[in-house]
């Protein structure tokens, strides 16, 4: 196991850059797929929170129908203005997820560090013909990563891919 | 019982004595049953007669399923794995391969302890599920046990050797262990009297709280007279009754500081061995704990003022493990570290340990605007409120922002992540402050996480990701922070060892 490893000086300057890395964005209906997952969550609220207001002429429903319009619109805002930034990049020996507009993170896996990796798709994104990528780290789901919105032949070439690279590590 | 006559590949029963561990296990059920019992009997004495007739069923049932429980529970190895066959009512069989094992821990109970017998958990990196455990075997038969899963896991790990050579050596590395720290009932005061008291009494007020919150209307009632009368004494007391509950409270938190420390850290003994780190600890359960050293994914130190004035410091050791078990790996602790102690153990687990090369500084002042931000959101309108409604002086309660706001400054100062191609060390905090180091090729992701705002200052938060949960850091450089991601993924990227 403890094999004999150089540990040589390395130029930062020419180590590979990720920030050059072309990021893949998703398919438009992605965005379309997400608004209306959005609206399945809080249109039935605001549905029943307007009943109750109409037929038990109470006005407290009204000010919850209102955070939650702020809400659905800071949302619709945020699926929006986020979608440009949400996109895998692919390199050689890792895999890469950025997402967030106003929280953004950049997340990466390299691939002789993924325990396994499997394709999923829910109800919703069957209509949209999207598809899930999850892949696994070891130790706890904390640094596991979920790719949602792929086009479902992408998403089984790139778990293909992906297992691939990780069994040439194993 | 003689050491070689035990042959594991055939499966094996637990002790006898067993039954009783069941018993005691189920018998949790029961107690709550007698309890409802009790309750209702007390307040409707004619009801007596059913109490018999309920329970009597109920403890003969028990006890045979006690016996069918030990009955059914049969544990083997065999070549590549280890295997319990068990249940009554569903039959299941439980496999763990060799490469899977995590480490091995033996606890006992109080009930264990008193019939001589020790509890076996194999952890594995998986889920909860895939973890097993052998409830009630004698002491001599569990290490046996534990020794030869260790001396099979050896010998596969090391494949082409001879599986014989290797057992024996392992065999040898066995004997061959360094005690790092036993620690002595002085010591272990020490580190009572030094605990964060503030946190102790914290969790048992909100304890307290609790348990009371959920009583109040019975005891309320009950004692109503009294609480009144009590509650006209204490307003009439006033300021000396505060103080007099304070300084209850405060010698209350550090007996309980005190009681913990010694329940949890009793007769703590720590051996290096050239492969694992042994650790036994515990008064009333005793827990033995093993970590092989390449499952180790990070040491963490903390300390506090007071454990700093007499020199020591803790350390938590983090093994790869699942998610659900993190409760029982945040036990591997060792409380009294003192620098000699934390040399040795750096050598041990991190053998050509030095300070990276390369640091990252936090911006203090992004953690002083942050807690402006936050406390003025929460303590200006309190303060507000107060001035307006009680008394305009108490406005001044406002002057805990910029407090807050500095203490932030101060911590900040403080964060550093340090890097190269080796190791990675994190270091927070100044009062109680902490560091961890692991190493480099042990990650197995990054994330870079910006706001809007960071963005604009060209800053950054930064996750490394272990297989024990992660190292972190806030309001770093961007730029620097991008130059480590793509030369700590060069780093691992390269590095084929195993690494949990």
């Amino acid at each position: 196991m403890e094999e004999q490893w150089q540990n040589a000086s390395v130029e930062v300057a020419e180590l590979p850059k990720l920030e050059s890395a072309r990021y893949q964005l998703h398919p438009v209906r992605f965005k379309r797929f997400r608004y209306l997952s959005l609206l399945l969550f809080i249109g039935p609220l605001i549905i029943v929170l307007s009943i109750v207001a109409i037929f038990a002429g109470v006005n407290w429903p009204l000010s919850v129908i209102l955070v939650l319009s702020i809400v659905l619109f800071l949302n619709i805002a945020g699926i929006q203005l986020d979608f440009p930034k949400r996109g895998y990049a692919l390199r050689d020996q890792d895999i890469t997820y950025a997402e967030g507009w106003l929280f953004h993170s950049v997340i990466t896996i390299p691939f002789n560090r993924i325990q396994h990796s499997e394709v999923s798709e829910g109800p919703l994104e069957r209509r949209f013909k999207l598809s899930t990528l999850k892949i696994y780290t070891a130790g706890g789901s904390s640094s596991d990563l979920s790719i949602p919105g792929l086009e479902k032949e992408e998403a089984q070439l790139l778990r293909d891919y992906i297992s691939k690279k990780a069994a040439q590590h194993a | 019982m003689p050491e070689q006559a035990i042959d594991f590949s055939v499966p094996q029963r637990q002790s006898r004595l067993g039954i009783v561990v069941y018993l005691f296990k189920n018998g949790r059920a029961t107690f709550s049953l007698f309890f409802a019992l009790v309750a209702i009997v007390s307040t409707q004495p004619a009801l007596l007669f059913i109490v018999p007739f309920v329970l009597s069923p109920i403890i003969i049932f028990s006890g045979v399923l006690a016996y069918y429980q030990y009955r059914n529970f049969t544990f083997s190895i065999s070549s590549d794995e280890v295997i319990i066959h068990k249940g009554v009512f569903y039959k299941e069989r439980v496999a763990v391969p060799f490469e899977r094992i995590q480490s091995i821990q033996i606890t006992e109970h109080i009930v264990q302890r008193i019939l001589g017998l020790v509890a076996l958990r194999v952890d594995t990196a998986g889920s909860k599920s895939s973890e097993l455990e052998i409830p009630a075997l004698s002491r001599q038969l569990a290490e046996i046990l534990k020794n030869q899963i260790y001396s099979h896991k050896a010998a596969q790990d090391i494949i082409g050797s001879e599986t014989d050579e290797i057992s024996e050596n392992s065999q040898v590395k066995e004997a061959t262990g360094r005690v790092l720290m036993h620690l002595s009932i002085i010591d272990l005061l020490k580190v009572g009297l030094t605990e964060n008291h503030l946190r102790t009494g914290l969790v048992a007020l909100a304890f307290v709280v609790g348990t009371v919150s959920q009583y109040q209307d019975y005891i309320l009632e009950k004692y109503r007279d009294q609480v009144d009368s009590y509650a006209a004494q204490a307003a009439s007391l006033g300021l000396r009754l505060l103080i007099v509950v304070g300084v209850a409270y405060a010698v209350f938190s550090v007996l309980l500081s005190v009681l913990r420390v010694f329940l949890r850290f009793y007769d703590l003994k720590v051996v290096l061995k050239s492969d694992a780190i042994d650790v036994t600890t515990g008064l009333l359960k005793r827990s033995e704990f093993r970590v092989p050293l390449q499952k180790i994914q990070y040491l963490r130190w903390q300390s506090n003022p007071l454990r700093r004035m007499i020199g020591f410091e803790s350390v938590k050791i983090k093994p790869s493990n699942s998610m659900e078990q993190s409760a029982s790996s945040e036990r591997i602790e060792i409380p009294a570290l003192k620098e000699y102690h934390t040399a040795q153990l750096v050598e041990a687990v991190f053998p050509d340990y030095r300070l990276p090369a390369m640091e990252l500084k936090a911006n203090p002042a992004a953690y002083a605007r942050l807690a402006a931000a936050l406390s003025a959101l929460i303590i200006l309108p309190g303060s507000a409120g107060l001035a307006y409604f009680i008394h305009p002086l108490l406005a001044l309660t406002s002057i805990a922002v910029p407090v807050i706001s500095a203490i932030a400054y101060q911590y900040g100062k403080r964060v550093r992540l340090l890097y190269d191609g080796a190791h990675i060390q994190v270091q927070k905090g100044r009062i109680f402050a902490s560091r961890t180091v692991c190493q480099s090729y042990k990650l197995q992701a990054l994330e870079l996480r910006q706001s809007i705002f960071t963005q604009r200052r060209n800053l950054a938060h930064v996750d490394l990701y272990t297989a024990a949960g992660k190292l972190s850091a806030m309001y770093l450089d961007y730029n620097e922070v991008v130059e480590m991601r793509d030369y700590l993924l060069y780093t691992v990227e390269r590095d084929d060892r195993d690494w949990m």
